[in-house]
């Protein structure tokens, strides 16, 4: 679904991104895990082309996203992107944010429109908040609106960007079960994320980035086994320590 | 004192036509100038939202003259300065036909617009980046978030500081008075002079300017509430 | 225009003086000088009224500066130049009546500066100073006052810009400010009003730039010193 070929991203004379070749295939959970500044959060972005990469290709579906004559605005409508603080508008109610996309980029009435947003609403359980505004809802909430949004248009591939960082730990366990009723209904998902518990439950396979380098691409079970990385036996401790 | 107060005198006849003829004529300066101004505003804006380094300076210089020279001097420039470009015929005419409320209207405009543009800047300004890149990576064009998730919110934050610009023009209107208008506090000054009723010419004149004043500063309060941009 | 300089040029800058009164630029900075000095008083007194714990003075205050935000500042002057003089029983100079006029417009509007700059202040600094036995007032003048003003300074310096530029109304009352002068001149050389007023803008541009450059580094400087303090605070 997804294939990075010999990725490479500078910002100026740094090199953020090392030479990164993988495989997303349809319908399974990536979760790209590393510590602050290893590129996991530059290499999902390079997917919504909200990073321009310098060197090797990236293929979603089988097309090459930076080929020229691909329109980054249709790219972008069948990928969906959820932020670590969710930015949702705030001059919108909540069915107003989740139905802009289907308004704005569909050109569908609000009449029309609707009854999906409502749905979409229902699905991640905040149908009774349709007419509350984003400053009224609790973070939790918030991204679950987020992940409404960045759904609406039924996107083939869904990427998130550390989206429990932001919120109370209270509010983490109602975003992942979110997370976990996507996946299993077979949505191709990217997460950045430190959930690991998550991350083991959840994911087909675990990236880890150091340094811009993808040093270890495994299933779950060998990620959390001592045949893992050094660097991943090393990275799983500290977090473990800081929990 | 010797002094009798008495609104009567002032409040009859061809002293309250004056009167009247004033009020009308400090609406008209007052929304004309309003209308002409946001317009103006509004295309300053996005002109200097636009990465072009000339005109970005021009209408920064725009705004500088505006803000760091008196309205009144910027009164007198298009009156007596303006003038002086245009052939006589040109000028003839134009004072046959009261050229004064002309130039105090164009006068006031552009200052106004210099000040709302500025206005809708910080506006603009206060907006997190994050929104324009969250719109942007839902497949909207830039014009597209522009036109459906950052102006929206631009008017929003920008808009208690337009409804300061609001009544700040409307007194500003009076200035006019310095250039020939027949505005309130024109008349206020004439009736005045002619009747020797002091208190009572600037104590209407004061009442009237009060009045409007208020429902301004109510109508501002009401409609600040009304759109406050909530963000959390 | 350098003719219209060099003939007008001391005029612009001191009116008729040393053969007459002091008029031109050199009045227009101390009109605006004194009536700045002349406010700041009544508007520390409008902002503590308006912050502080007594009804009444709240709402004397906050009516007095309701009234007069609604009204022009042409209005007050001309209130001040033509009545008081019959109210008070004797003429008085049109000079003072434009510095009066400025003085009751602009304590409304310094004085809500100065109680936003106190209301700005965290919670936690009356509260020390009470905790430390301090009364109302030497809180107020010993802690409040001083770091409200310090933070407010360049609104301060800011509203002396604007006051310059209002004192360009004393024009209509003939005070022999610089914008008077200029009328003058413009009256004895009818040819060249574009170049008379274009020196008089020119003029106010280059002194009111200027104060609002000195606004900007005075607002950065300050912001630094503030954050500043906090972090040797957080260290410490």
């Amino acid at each position: 679904m997804i294939e990075f070929q010999g990725v490479s991203k500078w910002y100026g004379t740094l090199k953020v991104l090392k030479d990164i070749s993988a495989t997303v295939d349809k319908g399974t959970t990536i979760v790209l895990c590393g510590p602050s500044g290893s590129g996991k959060s530059t290499l999902v972005r390079t997917v919504n082309r909200l990073e321009p990469i310098q060197e090797g290709t990236i293929t979603v579906a089988g097309a090459d996203i930076y080929a020229k004559s691909v329109n980054v605005n249709t790219l972008r409508m069948g990928i969906g992107f959820v932020f670590q603080q969710f930015n949702l508008f705030p001059h919108l109610t909540v069915i107003d944010n989740v139905m802009l996309p289907l308004r704005r980029l569909h050109h569908q009435s609000r009449k029309e429109a609707l009854p999906t947003a409502l749905l979409m609403l229902e699905r991640v359980g905040l149908a009774d908040k349709a007419h509350a505004l984003p400053a009224d809802i609790s973070g939790g909430q918030s991204q679950r609106v987020a992940i409404a949004r960045s759904l609406i248009l039924n996107p083939e591939v869904l990427i998130l960007d550390e989206p429990t960082s932001a919120l109370d730990p209270e509010m983490v366990s109602e975003v992942l079960k979110l997370l976990r009723q996507l996946s299993g209904e077979g949505m191709t998902m990217m997460c950045v994320t430190h959930e690991m518990g998550f991350a083991r439950e959840v994911a087909d396979r675990i990236w880890f980035l150091k340094n811009g380098e993808l040093t270890f691409d495994a299933k779950p079970l060998v990620f959390f086994s001592p045949e893992a990385h050094p660097d991943v036996r090393g990275f799983l401790s500290a977090i473990q320590k800081n929990h | 004192m010797g002094y009798q107060l008495d609104f009567g005198k002032v409040l009859r006849g061809e002293y309250l036509d004056l009167i009247l003829q004033g009020v009308q004529t400090t609406m008209v300066l007052f929304v004309l100038s309003w209308v002409f101004g946001l317009v103006l505003a509004i295309i300053l804006t996005v002109v200097r939202a636009i990465e072009f380094r000339p005109t970005q300076l021009l209408v920064a210089a725009f705004v500088e003259y505006h803000r760091n020279v008196p309205v009144l001097i910027q009164l007198f420039v298009w009156y007596f300065g303006f003038a002086v470009v245009l052939p006589d015929g040109v000028n003839d005419y134009l004072n046959d036909i009261g050229a004064e409320i002309g130039y105090a209207i164009v006068a006031l405009a552009l200052n106004k617009a210099a000040y709302m543009s500025e206005d809708f800047r910080s506006g603009m300004r206060s907006i997190h980046p994050a929104q324009m890149e969250a719109a942007r990576s839902m497949g909207l064009t830039y014009l597209g978030a522009m036109r459906w998730v950052i102006l929206p919110q631009a008017w929003r934050l920008a808009l208690p500081a337009l409804l300061g610009q609001t009544l700040i023009l409307f007194k500003g209107t009076s200035l006019a008075a310095g250039i020939g208008v027949a505005e309130l506090s024109y008349q206020a000054r004439y009736i005045e002079e002619q009747s020797f009723r002091i208190f009572e010419a600037y104590g209407i004149a004061t009442a009237i300017y009060m009045l409007i004043s208020f429902a301004i500063m109510w109508l501002s309060a009401v409609l600040s509430d009304r759109f406050r941009l909530r963000v959390k | 225009m350098l003719e219209i300089i060099r003939e007008y040029g001391l005029m612009l800058l001191v009116g008729e003086y040393p053969h007459g009164k002091l008029g031109g630029l050199a009045l227009t900075l101390i009109i605006s000088i004194v009536s700045l000095a002349v406010t700041f008083p009544c508007a520390v007194l409008i902002a503590l009224a308006r912050t502080g714990p007594l009804r009444t003075p709240k709402a004397i205050a906050s009516g007095f500066v309701h009234s007069v935000r609604a009204v022009p500042l042409l209005m007050l002057i001309f209130w001040a130049y033509f009545a008081l003089p019959i109210v008070i029983g004797f003429p008085i100079d049109a000079t003072y009546t434009l510095i009066l006029a400025i003085v009751v417009y602009q304590a409304a509007y310094l004085g809500e500066i100065i109680a936003a700059g106190i209301e700005g202040l965290p919670k936690g600094q009356s509260e020390a100073a009470k905790a430390l036995g301090l009364g109302y007032v030497p809180t107020t003048f010993r802690v409040i006052l001083p770091q409200a003003i310090f933070n407010v300074i360049p609104g301060i310096v800011n509203q002396l810009t604007t006051i310059i530029k209002e004192s360009s109304l004393g024009s209509i009352i003939a005070v022999s400010e610089l914008s008077y002068v200029m009328l003058q001149v413009n009256s004895n050389e009818v040819t060249k009003p574009l170049q008379i007023f274009g020196i008089l803008a020119a003029t106010y541009f280059i002194l009111c730039f200027a104060l609002s450059q000195a606004t900007n580094w005075l607002e950065r400087r300050i912001a630094n010193r503030r954050t500043g303090r906090v972090v040797v605070e957080a260290v410490a």
